[in-house]
């Protein structure tokens, strides 16, 4: 086993969100608004399918050591693909490389000669969706066979996705074994292979930023709506002059000297994956610095409602203190804000995480990340005939995750926000 | 010259407006009465045809005006009607004016065709409004509660409609401002002829103003009758029962009083500062509480009477030592202040279960549990309410819950500020009762806010009346009701509607 | 009036020199000259000598705080790389150039991408909004907001690069990328500007929805009503009225930044604005450049506030100075 820091923070978040799952299920009402706002095909859907992402994430947080390679476990189920590269760019479903090379046939006869592809087994597509489509049926009704003891109204929605993402993962999978799918990238590497192991780069930054942005925004936002008097004004100082430098900029600085900073004690780590782990990680720290002041903000204008309430005054006429008039009556007044902020981000991290890496802030470049490939990609884009498959790869299952984690958030929102007026009709 | 006949409202498939038929005639000021939830407000609305986009009208449901099915006009013609035939006036007057168009402008809206300013202030001069000229380049948030009220009855008037629909029109005013609202619309129908149907839940105001009364009550009519038949005979149980409830009905017995004094306040004083100018520096004051003096004995009720802003809430505050701002001398000694407030709403924090919310008060005790059932019962409440959220029990239980929370900490003198003004009248009623019972049997001391004097005659020993921040006038209930001295008290004294009279 | 942006401005200094300080400590505090310059110089084979010049040519060779030997503040690193900021001496780059001069050059074609995206973009935004929050609850709507929320799924670098790829490989309506100064401009700009609007589309006309919904359950839309106003009357004179508040005071705020261009649109477009400038400064690791940019955002972003509130007090009566 390795443990990577992102991955104890990970699995940390996994924890907190169970508990607070638990926490929402344990209360009627809470539970029925969810439901309700749950209830509709396409939340259903989505629930599922960023589920589907979180399980493929988490597989892929499981890391260990192999003959002085970190794998995951994910590694392990996309087998053999996860170990096998072709030599440059191959189209999906190809069976030869893109490119042609030359070869001399002789001192005055050069031929353009196309090479096989090593990893390609073409066996007929058609057969091989058949294959998929049965194995994954029988996963699906597994699948649902263990969720009907556990949950009593699984609706037609809820079942009809658990086929669909059964059998389009299991088919992906029997394909991968025969062909690539969405062929190969610059430097040989599957690239639904890269888009998966991307999964987990997008989770990690759109959690473990939260994760960072939350004790700060609830101290300081609670604070200073409480306290008011100088605490309120430091605490806004602070929170205005942070969120006046403007926000790429401060995380490009930031990352430029803290790379540097990393780059002069390189001995450090042991690991090539720690190293860029740690990378990921100071990232998120830097997205989490820079961004909490949004939150602290709006906690704080919460906080100011909140404390002229009458049961704060009583509480207060009781003889409690600060601190326990805070963690009584104030943040559990203020949960919902911060779910449905934490839900919201989400979708914005990942989308973020895109753009940093373009601008050259990312993730390390040798992280799988969506935001990597789209970078290499684009480079190909002025090419003809025009390599797309990279960017298709990133670009769908970015947009699959984001829409999910979008609508999700809508779910949230309109079951916790006790104004909501239903902004959304889907 | 109204109809109403078989009137159904159903939202998301809830009946809340059952079968009701009424007909109001032309020159009638028309009462419908009833507590919150009753389905009035539905009713005022349905006949504008302004319900929420998912409510349906029951099928044999008709509301004719003047000889027309309102229900069978397409959305156009409708608006027709709205802008020539019909007018209303809404409950909040602070929000039902746009904050950023000019007075003038909206007026000039309810007009038809484009009026000339002349015509616009002689509008404002029906409804009494002083400098009306000024007036029509003013933005609501310049205008006081009752004057953006006398705004919105202008409008409404604009078009000369034949009937005109007031919801609760003065609810959201003070007593003295409300009995001079109401007494501008009764002038206005009764000169220019017109219907008004005016919804209320105050039996009193009902009483006072109305020809014609019907009582609402969960959707139906329960009884309808001329005012002053209905004041002398009331049939069906649920009016009776609200007759029962007014203030002037009711009886209290009330606790003795000792000779202990237990409470006193000399030159009480809340300045809160202006601050201006670069620097925040404090340009003057806002003198909330001016120079207050009282004593309070053992068992004794001082109702603390007054219209808002004049000072009684931060008063109250002030005695139970929640603002820093406060200055002179309160000797309260080993005495413990408790308070219950208004809004049973905001007074319970919403995450948190009843007995969460008694337990907060009780720290030193062993059998907590027990402690919080006796409380239950005491304030009548069934034991396995302390597992309730804030949000599961009705108004009236929320303010006993808030009562039994005061008294979890043993306290000698509770604060009431307006413990009952956001109550039915039959659940005030209750209220009011329980709290003269607890007075009895533990021995409490009142401080007792509200803004309605008729409660004063019903349970207070002791009356301060305040008026921007002094006291104008003090004394034993009986001297202060009977023979008032201030202008401002016999003002409040006079608007007070009453059903005796 | 002048005494409310007075005072502002006042209150705007200690943030700024808040700035001064973070900035300087990213900066000079985490990374040693000596570090700078073996970024800057690049290959680990570098000698003293030459790190001594680089420094000393660059004006890294002073020490931070304090400068014992001559006995000034003002012959030290943070008095001639951050104080100078205040009176908006930039100074050099790391690669040699004068900043101030590029700046001056390159605002304008930045300016000639945002403020055409903004103004096209809030015009679409608002327009689809209101047609929306019209037909709330029936079929457009219903569907419009599930676009809304798929258009915002999509990354950005997406509407960008399908929108070079079909518009200007496949269609070749427009040139990929490039730039010239005057009338011309138009066909770089054209696609830059299209392609900001349709990525802002989603989130801008859900947001916008929203807002007018909000405004259309308020009571003083039903007093509308009651006086007989048709619907469009209602949403023209009133909602959109009041709905224009947050609208406008949102965008006041980022009218100042739009100076500093967009970063990705003009390093995919090649448009030598300061967004590009931005993007390369940061990309070849010129601290310099990147703490100037940090320093000008923030000074543009505290007018931008300082904007907001005076636009407050003019669109909305409520609001006074004070």
């Amino acid at each position: 086993m390795v443990l990577l820091w992102t991955d104890v923070l990970l699995f940390l978040l996994l924890v907190l969100l169970a508990i607070a799952i638990y926490g929402i299920l344990k209360k009627p009402y809470l539970r029925e608004r969810l439901q309700d706002s749950c209830s509709s095909p396409i939340r259903v859907a989505s629930v599922l399918v960023l589920t589907t992402f979180v399980v493929i994430g988490v597989l892929d947080s499981i890391h260990f050591r192999q003959d002085n390679k970190v794998l995951s476990v994910l590694d392990l189920v996309l087998l053999p693909t996860s170990a096998q590269m072709e030599s440059t760019y191959s189209a999906p479903f190809a069976t030869e490389l893109f490119v042609e090379h030359m070869e001399k046939v002789d001192a005055e006869n050069i031929v353009w000669v196309t090479e096989k592809l090593i990893h390609v087994d073409p066996l007929p597509v058609l057969y091989l969706i058949g294959l998929g489509l049965i194995v994954g049926s029988i996963l699906g009704f597994l699948l649902l066979l263990i969720a009907k003891r556990y949950f009593h109204n699984i609706n037609t929605a809820a079942t009809v996705s658990t086929y669909t993402i059964a059998i389009t993962l299991v088919t992906l999978k029997i394909l991968m074994l025969h062909y690539h799918v969405l062929g190969t990238d610059k430097v040989g590497v599957d690239v639904l292979y890269a888009s998966f192991k991307s999964i987990r780069t997008g989770l990690v930054i759109g959690t473990v930023t939260t994760l960072v942005t939350l004790p700060f925004a609830i101290l300081f936002g609670t604070l200073a709506g409480y306290m008011r008097g100088w605490v309120d004004d430091v605490i806004q100082y602070v929170y205005t002059t942070l969120s006046s430098i403007p926000g790429v900029l401060l995380i490009a600085a930031a990352v430029l000297t803290l790379d540097a900073v990393i780059s002069r004690h390189d001995n450090f780590f042991s690991l090539m994956a720690q190293r860029s782990d740690m990378r990921t990680l100071i990232l998120c720290v830097i997205l989490g610095l820079t961004s909490w002041t949004v939150l602290c903000r709006i906690l704080r204008a919460e906080t100011l409602k909140l404390r002229e309430q009458d049961f704060v005054l009583v509480s207060k006429i009781m003889g409690a203190n600060t601190l326990q008039i805070i963690w009584r009556h104030i943040i559990p007044n203020l949960a919902h804000i911060i779910i449905i902020t934490i839900a919201l981000d989400f979708s914005a991290l990942v989308l973020a995480e895109a753009v940093l890496s373009y601008v050259g802030v990312g993730v390390d470049p040798s992280t799988y990340s969506w935001g990597n490939m789209i970078n290499s990609a684009r480079m190909e884009l002025g090419r003809e005939p025009v390599i797309w498959w990279s960017l298709v790869g990133a670009f769908s299952l970015m947009f699959m995750m984001v829409l999910s984690a979008n609508i999700f958030a809508d779910a949230v929102r309109d079951a916790l926000d006790p104004r909501a007026v239903s902004h959304v009709a889907n | 010259m109204l109809q109403i006949k078989d009137l159904s409202i159903y939202i998301k498939g809830q009946l809340l407006v059952d079968n009701i038929s009424f007909s109001i005639k032309q020159g009638e000021m028309f009462a419908l009465l009833g507590e919150s939830g009753s389905g009035k407000s539905l009713t005022a609305l349905s006949i504008m045809r302004l319900l929420p986009a998912n409510a349906l009208y029951g099928n044999k449901s008709s509301i004719c005006l003047q000889e027309k099915e309102l229900l069978d006009l397409t959305n156009r013609q409708m608006r027709t009607v709205r802008r020539q035939r019909l007018g209303m006036i809404f409950q909040d007057p602070m929000t039902s004016l746009n904050p950023v168009m000019t007075i003038g402008k909206q007026l000039s809206e309810a007009v038809q065709g484009t009026p000339d300013k002349e015509e616009l202030i002689s509008l404002l001069e029906k409804v009494k409004i002083s400098q009306p000229a000024e007036r029509l380049n003013n933005y609501p948030h310049e205008l006081s509660g009752g004057m953006k009220q006398r705004v919105i009855i202008a409008m409404a008037l604009a078009s000369k409609p034949s009937l005109l629909i007031a919801d609760e029109p003065t609810t959201a005013l003070d007593v003295t401002t409300q009995a001079e609202i109401l007494k501008l619309l009764r002038d206005i129908i009764y000169a220019e002829n017109m219907a008004l149907l005016f919804i209320t839940h105050d039996l009193a105001l009902a009483a006072q103003n109305a020809d014609q009364i019907a009582v609402m009550q969960k959707g139906c009519i329960v009884e309808q009758a001329a005012s002053k038949q209905f004041f002398k005979s009331a049939k069906d149980p649920c009016s009776k029962k609200l007759l029962q409830s007014l203030p002037d009905n009711l009886h209290l017995d009330l606790a003795n009083p000792s000779n202990e004094q237990i409470l006193s306040a000399q030159s009480l004083r809340v300045y809160f500062p202006i601050r201006s100018g670069i620097f925040k520096r404090t340009v003057g004051y806002v003198k909330a509480v001016d120079e207050v003096d009282f004593t309070l004995n053992k068992r004794e009720t001082l109702a603390v009477v007054g219209e808002s802003g004049s000072g009684k809430t931060t008063l109250g505050k002030a005695i139970l030592g929640l603002l820093p701002e406060a200055r002179g001398n309160i000797s309260r000694g080993n005495d413990r202040l408790q308070v219950i407030f208004q809004d049973p709403f905001s007074a319970l924090d919403p995450k948190l279960r009843i007995y969460d919310s008694l337990v907060e008060g009780i720290r030193h005790e062993n059998d907590k549990d027990k402690t919080i059932d006796k409380l239950l019962a005491a304030v009548g409440l069934p034991e396995e309410y302390k597992w309730r959220f804030a949000h599961e029990i009705s108004g009236g239980e929320r303010q006993r819950v808030c009562i039994a929370r005061a008294l979890t900490v043993k306290p000698d003198i509770i604060i009431c500020d307006e413990p009952t003004s956001s109550l039915d009248v039959s659940v005030q009623a209750q209220v009011l009762e329980l709290l003269t019972k607890l007075q009895r049997e533990y021995g409490l001391t009142y401080i007792f806010i509200t803004h309605d004097i008729s409660l004063v005659r019903l349970l207070a020993h002791k009356v301060i009346v305040m008026y921007k921040g002094k006291i104008v006038e003090a004394g034993d209930k009986e001297q202060v009701l009977n023979s008032p001295q201030h202008d401002y008290t016999k003002r409040l004294l006079d608007s007070v509607p009453s059903v005796v009279a | 009036m002048w005494q409310y942006i007075f005072r502002r401005v006042l209150y705007a200094i200690p943030v700024l020199i808040g700035v001064n300080i973070i900035t300087f400590a990213l900066f000079f505090m985490l990374n040693s000259p000596d570090n700078i310059a073996h970024m800057q110089l690049g290959s680990k084979h570098v000698t003293k000598a030459e790190i001594d010049n680089w420094k000393k040519t660059h004006g890294y060779d002073l020490p931070l705080f304090f400068n014992s030997e001559q006995h000034s503040f003002t012959q030290t690193i943070f008095w001639q790389k951050s104080i100078r900021l205040f009176v908006f001496d930039f100074g050099v780059s790391d690669g040699g150039r004068d900043i101030g001069e590029a700046i001056s050059d390159r605002y304008l074609p930045s300016l000639s991408i945002a403020v055409p995206a903004l103004i096209v973009g809030l015009f679409v935004n608002i327009v689809t909004a209101m047609v929306m929050a019209f037909f709330r609850g029936g079929y457009i709507d219903h569907w419009g907001v599930i676009l809304c929320v798929i258009s915002m799924s999509i990354s950005t670098l997406f509407y960008i690069i399908a929108g070079q790829y079909f518009v200007a490989r496949v269609l070749k309506w427009v040139p990929v990328s490039g730039y010239v100064d005057g009338f011309y401009s138009l066909k770089f700009i054209a696609l830059p500007v299209l392609v900001s609007v349709v990525a802002g589309i989603g989130a801008g006309t859900r947001w916008y929805r929203a807002l007018f919904l909000e405004e259309i359950s308020k009571d003083y839309v039903r007093t509308a009503r009651s006086k007989g106003l048709s619907e469009p009357q209602v949403l023209f004179g009133h909602v959109l009225p009041n709905a224009l508040v947050p609208i406008l005071t949102g965008v006041v705020v980022i009218i100042p930044l739009l100076f500093m261009g967009s970063l990705l649109l003009e390093s995919f477009f090649a448009i030598p604005g300061l967004g590009s400038f931005t993007i390369d400064a940061i990309q070849n690791q010129d601290f310099s450049i990147v703490r100037a940019m940090v320093f000008l955002g923030t000074i543009l972003y505290i007018v931008g506030l300082i904007l907001t509130d005076i636009s407050y007090v003019i669109v909305d009566p409520r609001v006074r100075f004070n």
